[in-house]
């Protein structure tokens, strides 16, 4: 049984492998646009750090700029902090408001204060006129937490045995287990949604995308069967119909999770790599599978559906594809939810697709648990069987007549 | 081998195709199954594959019933369809290791996969994509995959379609050696005289009722007919003479009927001679089975 079963789904891969078309369309294209897009969407972050004050930063030596101890004053909380090397530059964007205040390190100080040395020249900052002195108050904190920090490792670097023994003094003299955040939040208020980074939202939205495509290599493949006689052909043989309904399902199941790890590795280490922003993942990524295997199951079903209500595969295409870039567009994979007026985002509600991708930041975005996820999973999973009823049943109507 | 008893079908719509439809299949027989489009030729052929059931009646492959012991009778039959029933981007090779390996009752598929492509001659093109073969290679493929289970029961829906003479008959031979080697054929074509060159029995159907079946050899030796067409009209008492003047009709000037010899027909022309006729034309010999068809099914243009 087992052996029927591979032998079919071998012969649907090799057929899916023959389909450039159908490969560019499952693998390539969303490559590309998750690509394009987690480089091309405004991020989030990153538009939050261009509204912060900014600040210019010179290294006298270069050397300096290279220890990672630098990372921590290129990093300034509350600042967006550039790098110069020439001070008549700063000077020049200071004095056309482009830059609020230049921090010069003059040479060797970072390497003299970690060995404890004397230090003959100070760290100086240079302001803006206009910089007003709340401004002022809160770099020269900022400059003065990282000054200690550097201190304070020097001295536990001597002191504790291990990086363990040292994060825990560090947070101790630091005060970071004394005061903790807080938001205030009313009940009343609608708190508004987190909202998910460029390479958050393109690599699970062009995901879906691509998952939904596999009517183009299902159709193909099952219409050929239709009109070659191979169907019948097949129908004839001493096998159980569940074969052939499986035959079809597990290999496109498979395909879409090869689809789901190709994707998300390209935004974990392909979108760097471009340039962007890495896509992170928590604990709770094994609920991408489930997850990914309900928006798979609704494809495949809408994909069975397509197939055998038509008769060639131009129209399957068509269809296929106007279904899909409407559910895409109305579901926010082309236009993501967050920046669609109210209206819109209602009507985003009604796209499968937009089902998925709700899935998919409750796990990436919002670390949400197996019962979070459940209610997108629900109405993949019954509107899947839905529409693999209609399919069976218009395929036994087909043999028929 | 198979009988069908009493057989009804209608399709969704309401169509019915047959209505108390009886058949008898011989082991061993290479049965010609003929008649216009429409006719239930294909109906039937998905009857008895079990792709469609019957509303009432019976399906019997050697003495089993078909909706009771389905796959164990589908595991010895093999249906070659009329369109080329197989997946043009696999290779010739992988074609058939698909279908071979979807029977769980073969036990030693390379065997029966070479014994096929031994069969049907499609050794040098195992390796080439089977929507690229020629017509007639994409016959023998066709055929070659019916061959995959050994069938004692093969069943040959229009295998010759659009394909040229020698590539013909290369698959009329290997049907021919099939059936002689013991595989019970169920044949169906529109070329007369492949039905004629390889059936021993044949049915004609036509609207969903059998109008003529028998034994082929039979049918044709007892249409030795005649018919003279005379310039004025023939008496019944001109004839009397002959012996067998009662099998002789007469309509004015055209006398038709079934002789026994050529020294029959001799003897009916001097006779009409004697009584000052001219004779303008005479056919006479055996009726051929497209003669005989189409006096069955009309000449009339089917869909």
């Amino acid at each position: 049984m087992i052996n029927i079963l591979l032998n079919i789904l071998k012969k649907e891969f090799t057929l899916v492998l023959k389909d450039i078309h159908a490969l560019l369309v499952l693998f390539i294209m969303p490559m590309a646009f998750i690509l394009v897009m987690s480089l091309a969407l405004p991020d989030t972050e990153a538009e939050n750090d261009k509204d912060k004050p900014k600040i210019g930063l010179i290294f006298k030596q270069e050397k300096d700029s290279q220890l990672s101890a630098s990372d921590e004053l290129t990093k300034l909380p509350g600042f967006h902090t550039q790098k110069f090397t020439n001070k008549n530059n700063v000077r020049e964007k200071i004095i056309n408001d482009q830059l609020i205040a230049m921090i010069v390190v003059p040479e060797n100080f970072i390497q003299l204060l970690q060995k404890n040395e004397t230090i003959e020249n100070n760290m100086e900052v240079f302001y803006s006129p206009s910089t007003p002195s709340q401004l002022r108050f809160l770099l020269m904190a900022s400059i003065r937490q990282v000054v200690a920090l550097w201190q304070l490792e020097k001295k536990l670097n001597e002191k504790a045995s291990n990086s363990f023994m040292q994060q825990g003094l560090k947070d101790k003299f630091l005060g970071v287990s004394l005061v903790s955040e807080h938001e205030v939040s009313v009940a009343e208020e609608k708190v508004e949604a987190k909202q998910p980074s460029s390479v958050q939202q393109s690599v699970p939205a062009w995901l879906i995308f691509s998952m939904f495509f596999v009517v183009i290599p299902l159709s193909t493949t099952f219409i050929v069967e239709k009109q070659h006689g191979t169907l019948q052909r097949l129908k004839t043989l001493p096998i159980a119909d569940g074969y052939f309904l499986f035959g079809k399902i597990i290999p496109y199941i498979m395909i879409n999770l090869i689809q789901t790890i190709l994707m998300f590795l390209v935004g974990i280490y392909l979108v760097p790599a471009a340039g962007g922003q890495a896509l992170q993942l928590s604990d709770n990524a094994w609920l991408l599978i489930p997850m990914s295997m309900s928006i798979s199951l609704l494809a495949i079903s809408l994909a069975m559906l397509i197939a055998v209500r038509v008769n060639t595969t131009d129209q399957a295409t068509t269809i296929g594809g106007v279904t899909n870039l409407l559910l895409a567009a109305v579901g926010g994979v082309m236009v993501p939810t967050y920046v669609m007026p109210e209206a819109m985002k209602n009507i985003s509600g009604y796209s499968p697709m937009n089902w998925g991708l709700e899935g998919f930041l409750t796990v990436l975005l919002r670390e949400g648990s197996f019962a979070d996820i459940m209610p997108e999973m629900m109405k993949l999973l019954s509107l899947s069987a839905i529409c693999l009823f209609f399919a069976v049943t218009s395929y036994k109507h087909l043999l028929r007549d | 081998m198979i009988s069908v008893r009493n057989l009804h079908f209608a399709y969704s719509d309401n169509r019915v195709i047959f209505n108390d439809f009886n058949l008898e299949i011989k082991v061993g027989s290479l049965f010609g199954l003929i008649g216009p489009n429409g006719a239930g030729k294909s109906t039937l052929i998905s009857l008895v594959t079990g792709l469609n059931s019957a509303q009432a009646g019976s399906i019997q492959i050697n003495g089993k019933d078909l909706s009771l012991a389905r796959n164990e009778l589908l595991s010895n039959l093999s249906s070659v369809p009329q369109e080329y029933a197989f997946y043009p981007k696999l290779t010739v090779m992988q074609n058939l290791n698909f279908f071979c390996r979807l029977y769980k009752s073969i036990n030693q598929p390379e065997q029966n996969i070479e014994d096929a492509i031994e069969l049907t001659g499609l050794a040098d093109y195992q390796n080439r994509a089977a929507g690229k073969l020629s017509g007639g290679l994409k016959r023998r493929l066709n055929l070659a995959i019916g061959l995959l289970n050994k069938p004692t029961l093969l069943i040959l829906d229009e295998p010759t379609v659009g394909i040229d003479p020698q590539s013909r008959h290369f698959i009329l031979s290997a049907i021919k050696q099939l059936n002689n080697d013991g595989t019970t054929i169920l044949y169906t074509s529109h070329y007369m005289e492949e039905i004629e060159r390889l059936c021993d029995t044949i049915a004609v159907i036509d609207h969903g009722k059998i109008m003529m079946s028998g034994e082929l050899g039979n049918l044709l030796s007892n249409a030795s007919s005649f018919q003279i067409q005379t310039q004025r009209p023939v008496a019944m008492n001109e004839i009397d003479a002959c012996s067998f003047s009662d099998r002789i009709n007469i309509n004015k000037t055209k006398l038709e009927g079934e002789l026994d010899n050529a020294m029959q027909l001799n003897e009916l022309i001097a006779q009409l001679q004697q009584f000052g006729h001219r004779i303008e034309e005479v056919e006479y010999g055996k009726k051929s089975l497209e003669s005989m068809y189409f006096d069955l099914t009309e000449r009339a243009v089917r869909e």
